[in-house]
């Protein structure tokens, strides 16, 4: 058993290795989805997608009295679109992000209906405004903001709570 | 200048690795094919950095060294920072990988500093 959280984030780390599997050529060709290790081991490649998750908050607001009391948590999940096209690529650099962020997107939010309820784990998602990676170690590209809000029991982060 | 690159850096027993690394140049679709070969190279293993085009993810750095040449070496007209890469020791007896080359630090007739993460 894994808890909430790690479970969330392995929803979104599925759907997003199958955009990467997709070889329809009118998606971005996804290299590969990272989720980093202590010390990365990865290395930049173009149309990279590297998962990383900010800290927790609670919300006051949606938790829940009881015994025991359900935590709603809010967790933000970074998803970082890399581009690196080779120099000698025409395409022009706004354009590769458009589209990539445009198909992490929609592969994000599949299924339509129940997408924001990652798999019955979250009561609800939101795809926050993307924010442009700023390329100062030759990667380019730009970071599409997950919002995650999940309740759990207030003992266990294991158990998930409506 | 130039020839001290080869003569002087790429030597063994002097700066350069006692194990050639592999260089594997991008190909670009409907670019001329470009076959993987062996350079020889001096590799600086910088500590782990902070990868901030990910927030606060720590990865390997490394600055490698080679001549400007397109056959013992990398020639700066040939290099493309959308893909090249090399296959090196993160750690010195490590086994080999492939990191990519992001950055082109300095440059003259003689020599190519390269940043690898």
């Amino acid at each position: 058993m894994r808890p909430v959280s790690e479970r969330i984030a392995l929803v979104l780390f599925d759907r997003l290795q199958e955009l990467a599997a997709q070889l329809d050529p009118t998606n971005t060709v996804v290299s590969e989805v990272v989720r980093p290790t202590r010390y990365a081991t990865y290395t930049p490649q173009h149309n990279q997608i590297v998962i990383v998750q900010e800290s927790p908050e609670i919300d006051a607001q949606l938790s829940h009295a009881g015994n025991p009391p359900s935590v709603a948590w809010r967790q933000r999940f970074k998803v970082h679109c890399h581009v690196m096209p080779s120099e000698l690529d025409p395409t022009t650099l706004d354009s590769l992000i458009n589209n990539f962020v445009a198909d992490v997107v929609v592969a994000i939010c599949q299924p339509a209906s129940s997408w924001h309820t990652f798999g019955n784990l979250a009561i609800n998602a939101m795809i926050e405004g993307p924010q442009i990676i700023e390329a100062s170690g030759g990667v380019a590209g730009m970071t599409v903001p997950v919002l995650v809000v999940y309740r759990t029991s207030e003992l266990s982060p294991y158990e998930m709570r409506a | 200048m130039t020839t001290d690159a080869t003569t002087v850096f790429m030597v063994d027993g002097d700066f350069k690795e006692s194990v050639s690394i592999t260089y594997h140049p991008h190909r670009y679709y409907g670019a001329t094919l470009r076959a993987d070969r062996t350079i020889d190279a001096v590799i600086e293993r910088h500590r782990l950095a902070v990868f901030s085009e990910d927030g606060d993810t720590v990865a390997g750095m490394w600055v490698v060294y080679v001549a400007n040449d397109s056959t013992v070496g990398i020639s700066s007209d040939e290099l493309d920072l959308g893909g090249d890469a090399v296959t090196i020791s993160p750690r010195d007896g490590e086994t080999p990988v492939r990191k990519t080359i992001v950055e082109l630090m300095s440059q003259d007739h003689a020599m190519l500093q390269l940043e690898v993460r």
